[in-house]
């Protein structure tokens, strides 16, 4: 579904993270790291949002580089820390993003519903919570058809309902095909999500992980 | 505890503010440098110490530089929840070390003003020179006012505004307009500054040209300094692109397309420019002649946004590239090398380096 080659990452000539070689089949997939050990600069390189030395290819089609359009229209990515304009409105970004990612009204009502964000969708963002801007951030990173879903820190600030909410959603998305790169510090077997392969950034690359051991 | 404060204030805010601002400022250094003369600001300053009006205008401009640094000053004091342990301390210190710091945001008028207030003791003028020294007494010390409510009152919430809420329910603002709406809800007096100052040199060149034999060059060179005079807010739109709207960069939209919304956003804050330059067209200057001006200063201005992406500099480092395209710039109007021609190898220089460059730009803090 998702290979990297050659891929690195450096700020400043320092080496942030390296992957030579990585496959990644359909699924659900869990990243582990400590703090700054590089993942959201992983999930970030993969959403095309960052420069990278390497190659990076979905489903063997659309590469990240030579096909920008088609690619970006099948990898979503909701970010840990969303950094959003504080005098635009949910709604306001939501519609922005949906469209460019051709999603349509009633799948944005019914993401809105969801994760209950229509109380406050018309109020500018600079005045939400850290929960109701992550909610935010989940709306916009589920949007549109993707193929391949990241979701960084996807429970933190969240609470109890809005984090089935995103389980619940994870689940269905992935029955209908779309992966899932998930970080979190959170124990994902906790959700019950039927995670595929576990992975821990360290030491500037990955190393995959068994299924249920290791500290998060 | 004074000196480690002001330290800390000047570090937290005062060195942030040059840095953003040090484009409009170098523009205003690089216009007041290269277009006036030694002897003609001295005149300048004659002619503002004897005209009470002139002095006005003078403290006026002033203040509206003042108000943009206690703004500036005002937001990091709000956002900065470790700078409101300055509630700690006692009020004296508090206020002198908050007078420090806005002192020394105000340095360039502080310099200026040292100036005027010279020419007014070397002729004798003490009521200008009272007004002169009043007024900065003011500007140095009423922020205190603002400054002292925001600590007293840390983590308010910021509201929009009725006007502003009303537009948020009705209205969606689409992709095109975003950093239309950041430049007024966040940087209005930067916003003001720089079209004040772009539109009164258009407004004087266009006065300037029926009283001797100028050509279109005259105006040519109106459209560089406006265009350089947007590097500010050029910067702006680079850095609230990579800070505040980095998810753009996960959206499908491909390089051509993204290139012509950030003309398209560029050509909408000259729009100003474009309808001065048509509404005071001298008899002699075809209406193609003077929209040739105005596309000639946006493509320069979309140049200046395309460097930006080629290696990530920080405002203060702006300075070369400047100079470098007022000079190429001038000779090239000088020379008389088609305004148009000019403007095309501008936009298509932009383009080229917008296309290779902006795919591999990242903001990289220091």
């Amino acid at each position: 579904m998702l290979s990297l080659t050659h891929f690195a990452k450096s700020y400043h000539n320092r080496l942030v993270i390296q992957v030579p070689d990585w496959q990644l089949p359909a699924g659900i997939h869990w990243v582990k790291g400590t703090n700054g050990s590089g993942k959201t600069t992983l999930f970030r390189s993969i959403a095309g949002m960052l420069p990278f030395d390497g190659q990076i290819v979905l489903n063997g089609q659309w590469d990240c580089r030579r096909h920008p359009v088609p690619y970006r229209l099948r990898v979503n990515y909701s970010e840990a820390e969303p950094a959003l304009p504080g005098f635009l409105t949910a709604w306001e970004l939501i519609q922005w993003v949906g469209t460019a990612k051709q999603a349509s009204g009633m799948q944005i009502d019914e993401l809105i519903d969801a994760f209950g964000i229509r109380d406050f969708m018309k109020t500018p963002v600079g005045t939400y919570s850290s929960g109701m801007l992550k909610k935010t951030s989940l709306v916009i990173g589920f949007l549109g058809d993707p193929l391949l879903i990241l979701l960084d820190e996807p429970l933190v600030t969240l609470d109890q309902q809005a984090t089935e909410t995103v389980s619940r959603l994870i689940r269905r998305y992935h029955e209908q095909g779309v992966s899932f790169l998930l970080s979190s510090h959170q124990d994902f077997n906790l959700t019950s999500l039927p995670v595929q392969s576990v992975w821990r950034v360290q030491e500037q690359t990955l190393t995959q992980e068994p299924l249920t051991s290791g500290p998060v | 505890m004074t000196g480690i404060l002001t330290k800390v204030l000047t570090r937290t805010i005062v060195k942030p503010f040059y840095e953003q601002n040090a484009g409009l400022l170098a523009v205003v250094f690089l216009i007041a440098g290269s277009f006036l003369r030694a002897i003609e600001h001295i005149t300048l300053a004659e002619v503002a110490i004897r005209t009470h009006f002139v002095l006005a205008i003078y403290i006026g401009i002033w203040a509206i530089y003042g108000f943009h640094t206690t703004r500036f000053a005002a937001r990091v004091l709000h956002d900065e929840p470790f700078l409101h342990h300055l509630r700690l301390i006692p009020v004296p210190t508090q206020w002198l070390v908050l007078v420090l710091t806005q002192l020394q945001l105000l340095l360039p008028v502080l310099v200026y003003a040292g100036f005027v207030a010279t020419m007014a003791i070397n002729a004798g003028i003490w009521l200008s020179l009272t007004v002169i020294l009043l007024a900065i007494a003011a500007l140095a010390t009423w922020p205190l006012i603002w400054y002292t409510r925001i600590l007293r009152n840390p983590a308010t919430e910021r509201f929009s505004g009725k006007l502003g809420s009303w537009f948020s329910q009705r209205f969606t603002t689409p992709y095109l307009f975003f950093f239309l709406r950041y430049l007024l809800s966040r940087q209005p007096v930067l916003l003001l500054l720089t079209k004040t100052g772009t539109l009164l040199v258009l407004l004087g060149l266009a006065a300037l040209y029926p009283t001797d034999d100028y050509d279109l060059r005259l105006f040519g060179l109106g459209g560089l300094l406006a265009a350089l005079a947007h590097i500010t807010i050029v910067y702006r739109l680079y850095q609230f692109e990579h800070e505040s709207l980095v998810l753009y960069r996960n959206l499908p939209v491909s390089i051509l397309r993204r290139l012509l919304r950030y003309m398209i956003q560029i050509a909408v804050l000259l729009l100003p420019e474009a309808i001065l330059l048509v509404r005071y067209r001298p008899h002699d200057q075809s209406l193609t002649a003077m929209l040739s001006i105005w596309a000639f200063a946006l493509s320069l201005t979309l140049l200046e946004f395309s460097l930006l992406f080629k290696r990530h500099r920080l405002p203060d480092e702006l300075f070369p590239a400047l100079f470098w395209l007022l000079i190429g710039g001038f000779f090239a109007i000088m020379y008389q090398l088609p305004v148009w021609l000019l403007a095309g190898s501008g936009w298509l220089t932009a383009s080229i380096l917008f296309i290779r460059y902006y795919p591999q730009s990242v903001w990289e803090t220091r």
